[in-house]
């Protein structure tokens, strides 16, 4: 690892190459891409949330106004059940292509059925109406356990529960038991014993940008795809398969994100704009409406957690058990298995066993959601951690780290922690003012931890430096969070050149290597890995070159502060890149460094959240008016950018606590479809979120990074959850703590 | 000799084993040397599993070489948001 101590660049928050263009209105966003001869497209959505198609009539469509191509599934590949690798997950390419446009059932309330390409949006709408299905409606399911019931409706009559009845189908898709020791020794070793069931809703990433694309495709059958994703790679792998295409026929460019949080990792559009794109011999765009995204992309899982925890009396836990159910949506793929591998990573537990179970129900397919899985599983054990503090009497952060996971220990989901920072971020959050700050009248305060694995997978970097010394990098890493920034300052550091001589670059599919999803907080980490040996294999080169130049062994040429120097035998000047460069074309060619990597050594993500809230008992509104977000970043490469990462998933944790939820009615129609009455927090209703970056560094980064991403949602469920009910003196297990809940719970007192 | 432990997840291909020791010198010897006793074994550890060797994770570690003694976990390919 290099030594942080004399570093010049990383560490520092300069100014993001993209921001001047975002704050003036000129970065270009998924919608932003206009082509000659574009047409629109619109999707007929099923106004049923369960329902068989018998039939769709195209024929008036065809003919209305404007248009000129019309799909439905029948233009998409037909797929077998089969899992795949699809960007950084597994998924089932036909519950992929099913959800992209039904087949023969509709399995949520706008459910994609048909697609029409206009030469405008309005005509698009009209020519819509014109399609004619005939639907046969089914009873619908909505909520978990009834979705589990004997007698439930079935989505899926070829899905069946794993080591169930082989004959009987069923909307339980997964189940997962992970064990440990002996529960029952455990529990009866506890002197203390807590029990609590907790539900938390669906919620959705709450990106500002819909979904947008636009496809056009060439006459030798190549398309081209600008749309605004997570994943420039996984989406032409995606939609590629779901084509029938060859990867190699689809470049994908990835436009500026207006906020992904896991959400823009799986096509919904792209596979319909490409295919119009083909049929018309037209470019083609779609842009989601508001509505349309609430009602059809992925929003992350409703849960009902059960969790039991037993301790001693000198507050060593003993025993655990979890029984975690999660909603799938439509097709199965719930994060059940993280939520699994989370709910009690963080401590030390000798004796656990955790049930899982991964359930369909007529909602939308759900998608990641930063750090998906774990904030409703951290929800429902830090809730009881914290009252297991309360009834052991004991300090709730001492409770953690009596009973803290470090280096060495057994992590509940298998392999041991190497270096990890968890005890250090609660010694951190507990010597910070706010945890002993005064309180007053109905308020309270809450504390919870969180962790998440953070991801490695696969990344690429290329380095080009011009004739004047200046320096381009390009990953094909869609930047969400600043990372282009992190990308500069690596490449600055290595080379020992100026940060405003770099120019980071996100590029296409075609003009860049392999790159993953920007996701699993894994960007600085792993695509940060391949620029900097890309950076080192450059001043390899540029050492030869001076080497050359000087003609003496390259072993006598080291590289400092952005100059090849020679050894003091040499009696050479110091030769400065931007020299090295203007030579290049007389001394070998363009200099460029290059990495593809798939890295290893991923660290581990902990964190401690301190929540301090007022209530209003006449009203049950909850206002936070102080929080603090402590979190191991091992290195902060730009310490405001990962401020930045803290903030945000605080505040989407404070609104999926305190606000967020999907309201359905009977028939399973979305009623708060749009940021109107799906309420997320505004910059108003929170105040300033401290941060405190702790760095442990990661041994396996050679400045210790740990991804920062995904952490800091983990945490706010459960402590606002607890600042709650401090404040009010009530025990609120289901989210969100709206005022109405608030205020039943406070006359129920 | 491995300590290799094998998660719920796996049991189904180990009939209910949940540890076993082992020797291989890479994880494709220790993948093939378990396909053999338990079939199908390698082809799931491959498609959705992530090797861990003493603590450290490899998504995709076919021909990472074991120390003797090492401790060896599969765990599912996490993906993130």
């Amino acid at each position: 690892m290099s030594a942080n101590k004399d570093l010049k660049w990383i560490g520092t928050s300069p100014v993001r190459p993209d921001g001047a263009d975002k704050v003036t209105g000129r970065a270009a966003f998924g919608a932003d891409r206009h082509l000659p001869g574009m047409l629109y497209a619109k999707i007929l959505r099923s106004p049923f949330a369960h329902a068989n198609i018998k039939s769709i009539d195209l024929s008036a469509a065809e003919k209305a106004p404007g248009v000129l191509a019309v799909m439905t599934s029948a233009d998409l590949a037909d797929l077998p059940s089969e899992m795949g690798a699809a960007g950084e997950s597994q998924i089932d390419f036909r519950d992929l292509s099913q959800n992209i446009l039904a087949v023969h059932k509709v399995l949520y309330h706008g459910h994609p059925v048909a697609a029409v390409a206009a030469t405008s949006a309005k005509l698009a709408e009209e020519a819509l109406q014109r399609i004619k299905v005939e639907y046969e409606e089914l009873p619908v399911v909505l909520e978990i356990e009834d979705a589990m019931a004997d007698d439930a409706p079935i989505l899926h009559e070829d899905q069946f529960t794993p080591g169930g009845s082989t004959d009987k189908p069923s909307n339980i898709a997964e189940v997962k038991k992970l064990p440990r020791g002996d529960i029952e020794k455990g529990f009866a070793e506890a002197d203390v014993v807590v029990e609590r069931e907790f539900t938390t809703p669906t919620v959705h990433q709450g990106y500002i940008e819909p979904h947008a694309v636009v496809a056009s495709m060439s006459a030798s059958g190549h398309a081209d795809v600008w749309c605004c994703t997570q994943g420039a790679f996984g989406i032409r792998a995606m939609t590629a398969k779901v084509l029938g295409m060859e990867v190699g026929k689809i470049k994908v460019t990835p436009s500026e994100i207006g906020g992904g949080f896991g959400g823009k990792t799986t096509p919904y559009i792209e596979p319909i704009a490409v295919k119009l794109a083909e049929k018309s011999g037209r470019p083609v765009k779609i842009v989601m409406s508001r509505e349309e995204v609430f009602r059809a992309t992925g929003p992350t899982s409703a849960s009902i957690i059960k969790i039991k925890l037993g301790a001693t009396n000198d507050g060593k836990l003993v025993a655990a058990e979890g029984t975690l159910k999660y909603g799938a949506g439509a097709y199965k793929g719930s994060p059940m298995s993280p939520g699994c591998m989370c709910v009690f990573a963080s401590y030390e537990i000798p004796n656990f066993l955790i049930h899982g179970f991964d359930v369909v129900l007529n909602k939308p397919k759900v998608a990641a959601y930063r750090a998906p899985g774990a904030p409703m599983a951290a929800f429902a054990m830090e809730s009881v951690m914290n009252e297991m503090a309360s009834k052991l009497n004991m300090d709730p952060i001492d409770f953690r780290l009596a009973n803290a996971v470090k280096e060495g220990s057994v992590a509940a989901y298998g392999p041991k922690f190497p270096v990890i920072g968890f005890v250090e971020s609660l010694e951190a959050a507990k010597a910070h003012p706010h945890y002993s700050a005064t309180l007053g009248k109905n308020q309270g305060r809450g504390v919870a931890a969180g962790f998440w694995f953070n991801g490695g997978m696969q990344s690429s970097a290329t380095i080009n430096v011009n004739e004047d010394g200046s320096v381009t990098v390009i990953t094909g890493s869609p930047d969400v969070g600043g990372s282009r920034a992190s990308m500069a300052l690596y490449v600055a550091e290595e080379l020992g050149i100026s940060y405003d001589l770099i120019t980071p670059l996100v590029s296409n599919t075609e003009e860049v290597a392999y790159c993953d999803v920007t996701g699993g907080s894994r960007t600085t980490f792993a695509t940060g890995l391949a620029v900097i040996n890309a950076s080192r294999n450059l001043v390899a080169e540029m050492k030869k070159r001076a080497a050359a130049s000087w003609d003496i062994d390259v072993s006598e040429v080291s590289w400092e502060n952005g100059q090849a120097i020679a050894s003091a035998g040499a009696d050479k000047p110091p030769m400065p890149m931007t020299k090295i460069a203007a030579k290049a074309s007389r001394t070998g060619g363009p200099l460029s460094g290059h990495s593809s990597l798939r890295p290893r050594g991923v660290g581990a993500g902990f964190g401690l959240h301190i929540c301090d809230v007022e209530i209003d008992p006449e009203t049950g509104k909850t206002d936070v008016i102080r929080y603090t977000a402590v979190q191991d970043a091992g290195k902060a490469i730009h310490p405001a950018y990962v401020e930045g990462q803290l903030q945000g998933g605080a505040a989407q944790g404070i609104g999926w606590a305190l606000n967020e939820e999907y309201v359905y009615n009977d028939k399973g129609v979305l009623e708060n479809f749009g940021f109107l009455d799906y309420r997320m927090p505004v910059a108003n209703d929170l105040p300033m979120i401290d941060t405190v970056i702790v760095e442990v560094p990661n041994p396996a980064h050679p400045y210790g990074v740990r991804g920062v991403g995904e952490t800091p949602i983990v945490p706010p469920l459960a402590a606002v959850a607890a600042a709650v009910n401090n404040a009010a003196g009530v025990r609120i297990c289901d989210l969100p703590i709206s005022p109405p809940r608030l205020l039943a719970a406070i006359d129920a007192k | 000799m491995l300590q290799v432990d094998l998660s719920f997840d796996l049991q189904h291909f180990s009939h209910g084993l949940e540890s076993l020791q082992i020797e291989a010198a890479t994880v494709r010897e220790l993948l093939e040397k378990l396909d053999i006793r338990f079939p199908g074994l390698s082809a799931k550890i491959q498609k959705d599993m992530a090797v861990t060797i003493n603590g450290v994770i490899y998504e995709d570690a076919l021909l990472e070489p074991i120390e003797d003694g090492s401790e060896i976990y599969f765990i599912p390919k996490i993906s993130g948001g």
